[in-house]
């Protein structure tokens, strides 16, 4: 595996975890403001 | 060789990108999934299951004497006494005085939901005749003032204030000073209170809302808090009896007795169980409009208070 390769597929899988938490972030950002308590402590267990 | 190292380094990075993720979405992301429709996201009730001159509504019907007529008041409250006032409407009012849109009440309608927060400004505004809710935040109560409206709390009926948790928490009732001590952050482990699962997670509501005012009445000059570390245990909580029991039937969460007492209807009644608030019907000293009085009267009349037992509250009467 060259360098190149291997540097590119590195940078590829920081930036789609980057990505996704940020989703992630932004979801639950939604789903805290819509959630009621009694739905958060029901899925807290 | 090296290709290998390299391979591994990248499946070793990859899995650990797919574990931040994991663990971000189990602890933070999931726990404020709103297993609830749509509409009781927004709205704290689904309102159309409750509506009046419906014939699937929710709401309990009474045969009465007594029709408004004229001048009819604007009614509005909080959602928890939604179903109650619905069927005051129901029984008293015609039913074309009742718009819904199919996603709330118009503007040009006699009924109106805007919950706690909204009702009290409705009424204090004067857009609002009589309006039903539990009692007032200090902020409401000098909105209010403000706007040179003296306000008449007639209690119409008594309702729990409940302390909810898991029904997997293996605590199943509190002392009132061990909870006040839990909100005050004095105590901060389930194991202190003879639970299991670490910290507490004493989660509060919006200001203004009708159980955060009880909540803020319950504690007196006690201020509360909700610490960090509180966010990695079991979580508790507070609302009314009605709304967690009729209306949101959440089968994961359970109430908790308090100094031993299970707030259950006969416990309210009796003035057993040492939480119980009364529900209010509230309108301004200075509304002029004869109905409002009216009104009032009926519900608390063996008509108006049977309706609101059978709604699930405890008369006052």
């Amino acid at each position: 595996m060259s360098d190149k390769t291997f540097y590119r597929l590195l940078t590829a899988i920081a930036v789609i975890g980057a990505v996704s938490l940020l989703a992630l972030l932004l979801r639950t950002a939604v789903l805290f403001r819509d959630c009621s308590i009694l739905s958060y402590i029901a899925n807290r267990g | 060789m090296k290709t290998v190292r390299r391979v591994v380094l990248l499946i070793g990075f990859a899995a650990l990108v797919l574990a931040a993720d994991l663990f971000f979405y189990n602890f933070v992301t999931a726990r404020y999934i709103n297993h609830t429709s749509k509409a009781m996201q927004a709205k704290s009730i689904e309102l159309d299951k409750y509506l009046p001159f419906t014939e699937n509504s929710g709401i309990v019907r009474a045969e009465t004497g007594v029709t408004l007529t004229g001048d009819l008041p604007v009614v509005d409250g909080a959602a928890a006494l939604y179903p109650v006032y619905s069927a005051f409407v129901n029984a008293l009012y015609p039913e074309e005085s009742v718009e819904f849109d199919g996603e709330n009440f118009t503007e040009n309608s006699a009924m109106r939901y805007t919950n706690t927060r909204g009702a009290y400004k409705a009424v204090a505004d004067g857009t609002a005749d009589l309006v039903f809710c539990v009692s007032p935040s200090k902020e409401q109560l000098a909105y209010a003032k403000e706007q040179g409206a003296e306000l008449e709390f007639v209690p119409i009926g008594k309702e729990a204030f409940v302390f909810l948790v898991h029904k997997n928490n293996p605590v199943d009732s509190l002392t009132c000073d061990e909870v006040r001590d839990i909100y005050a952050g004095r105590i901060t482990r389930w194991s202190q209170v003879g639970g299991s699962g670490g910290y507490i997670d004493a989660l509060q509501r919006n200001e203004g809302s009708g159980s955060q005012s009880a909540m803020r009445n319950f504690m007196g000059d006690i201020p509360m808090k909700r610490t960090l570390i509180g966010y990695t245990g079991r979580p508790i909580g507070f609302s009314f009896r009605y709304y967690v029991e009729g209306i949101v039937e959440n089968g994961d969460i359970k109430m908790l007795a308090l100094d031993g007492v299970y707030p259950n209807r006969e416990n309210i009644a009796s003035g057993a169980y040492p939480l119980s608030n009364e529900l209010y019907a509230v309108y301004r000293k200075d509304n002029q409009n004869p109905n409002v009085k009216k009104m009032v009267d009926w519900i608390l009349s063996p008509e108006g208070q049977k309706i609101v037992e059978e709604s699930g509250y405890v008369p006052i009467r």
